[in-house]
């Protein structure tokens, strides 16, 4: 029976994007992408001892890559030149080998604004399975491109655009298309975003916002 | 916790609350009271420096040359408080009514008044400032009703000055750095459980 070692290939894996309260987008064109966490543990040392007493933690940060093969145009770029975030989100299908060839890009991929990844997993054996966790969701929230390069050289039959990303978070949940006997519906759930900043910083966004300024 | 003590371990520790900090443990409020952890105004703060001073003033007699007795001096407590710059007001609006819920100051020693306010001369008056050292690590091993320990440092009748606006051309976040004076500091330990931290959990449900 599949259980939670239940092994995940890239083909079980569905890749969506999305921006706070808007649909999610599949990137169904994405090549490969690369997740990685990093915090900045410091050891403690106090005099007179020679191992570690104990850790402090620094910032800590998601990054990683995201590979797309190259196209007419950068899978991100109509994306960027969107006014409205709504259709900014509807044209993450960018990312779907659309070509665009009528509009010069002007912004470049580093100055978008953040925007969330869903990653869906299963598995075919695990699609059997009537009782055990068999879809994994992992999003990672806050999606900041930092870094644009194309690679392209004569060897290799496909040339690629690669985005290195940072994020503010990761995290992983299990979910159950059956449980205890009864199928369950579904459910890709809106996660909202974390928000870092203090209540304080938002009021007061929001009070200068509705008085016009002070 | 082990009964011995030799084998204490680090896990021992760390879940027993013995544990360093860093910046990502430290949160700063205005208001509330010196023991009520995560009540008050928290406000986002990129630098913080506190200086106690203390004068102390020897005196001599002509027959020793150690001091014969020493004296308790002035008092005063200075340091720096720094901003990632967001707004041109961030910090005089902690003296608006609209926050004053959560800017009063609830603790029990005797302040200058209640509420921040906004003095004559552009300074911003503060009641009462509270640093909470919270292990946010340490958060996630522990389950309801496990206590974790949080060291406090409290100022009392503290005056906020200056803003010194920082620009470098390296792409960091411009700098919003403040003086400040307080009357007094205390400092304070104290054993909290999670619940009693007032601690936002951003996580949602997100069960499929």
């Amino acid at each position: 029976m599949p259980d939670r070692t239940t092994v995940i290939t890239p083909s079980d894996t569905y890749v969506f994007a999305y921006f706070h309260n808007s649909t999610l987008i599949q990137l169904d064109t994405l090549m490969a992408m690369t997740i990685s966490t990093d915090v900045d543990v410091k050891p403690v040392w106090n005099l007179g001892s020679r191992s570690a007493d104990g850790y402090t933690f620094g910032p800590s940060i998601v990054a990683g890559t995201i590979l797309f093969p190259k196209t007419l145009s950068m899978p991100f770029d109509k994306l960027l030149s969107m006014g409205k975030l709504d259709s900014f989100a509807s044209k993450l299908s960018a990312a779907e080998f659309r070509e665009y060839t009528d509009e010069d890009v002007e912004i470049k991929p580093e100055y978008s604004v953040p925007f969330s990844i869903l990653l869906l997993s299963s598995s075919e054996y695990g699609s059997t399975s009537t009782t055990s966790p068999i879809v994994n969701f992992k999003y990672i929230e806050g999606v900041k491109i930092v870094q644009t390069e194309e690679q392209m050289d004569q060897n290799s039959s496909s040339s690629i655009i690669v985005y290195k990303y940072t994020a503010r978070n990761i995290s992983d949940k299990t979910g159950y298309i059956v449980k205890e006997g009864k199928k369950t519906e579904l459910k890709i759930p809106k996660r909202k975003l974390l928000d870092n900043s203090t209540g304080y910083t938002s009021r007061l966004y929001r009070s200068i916002f509705n008085s016009g300024g002070r | 916790m082990s009964e011995n003590p030799q084998e204490y371990s680090s896990l021992d520790a760390f879940l027993n609350g013995i544990s360093y900090f860093s910046s990502p443990s430290i949160s700063v409020f205005v208001g509330g009271g010196e023991a009520q952890l995560g009540i008050g105004l928290e406000i986002d703060v990129s630098y913080m420096q506190v200086t106690p001073q203390q004068m102390m003033v020897p005196v001599y007699n002509i027959f020793s040359s150690m001091p014969s007795m020493v004296l308790t001096g002035n008092s005063i407590v200075k340091g720096a408080i720094g901003f990632n710059f967001t707004l041109s007001t961030y910090v005089q609006e902690i003296a608006n009514p609209t926050f004053q819920e959560e800017t009063r100051y609830g603790g029990s020693f005797a302040t200058y008044s209640r509420y921040p306010s906004i003095k004559g001369n552009g300074s911003l008056y503060v009641p009462h400032m509270r640093i909470e050292f919270i292990n946010d690590v340490l958060l996630n091993h522990v389950e309801d009703g496990y206590k974790i320990v949080v060291p406090t440092v409290s100022m009392y009748d503290v005056y906020i000055s200056g803003g010194v606006i920082t620009a470098a051309p390296d792409g960091s976040p411009v700098q919003d750095i403040y003086q400040f004076i307080a009357r007094k500091m205390t400092r304070a330990d104290y054993a909290k459980t999670f619940a009693e931290l007032s601690i936002n959990t951003p996580d949602v449900n997100t069960q499929a």
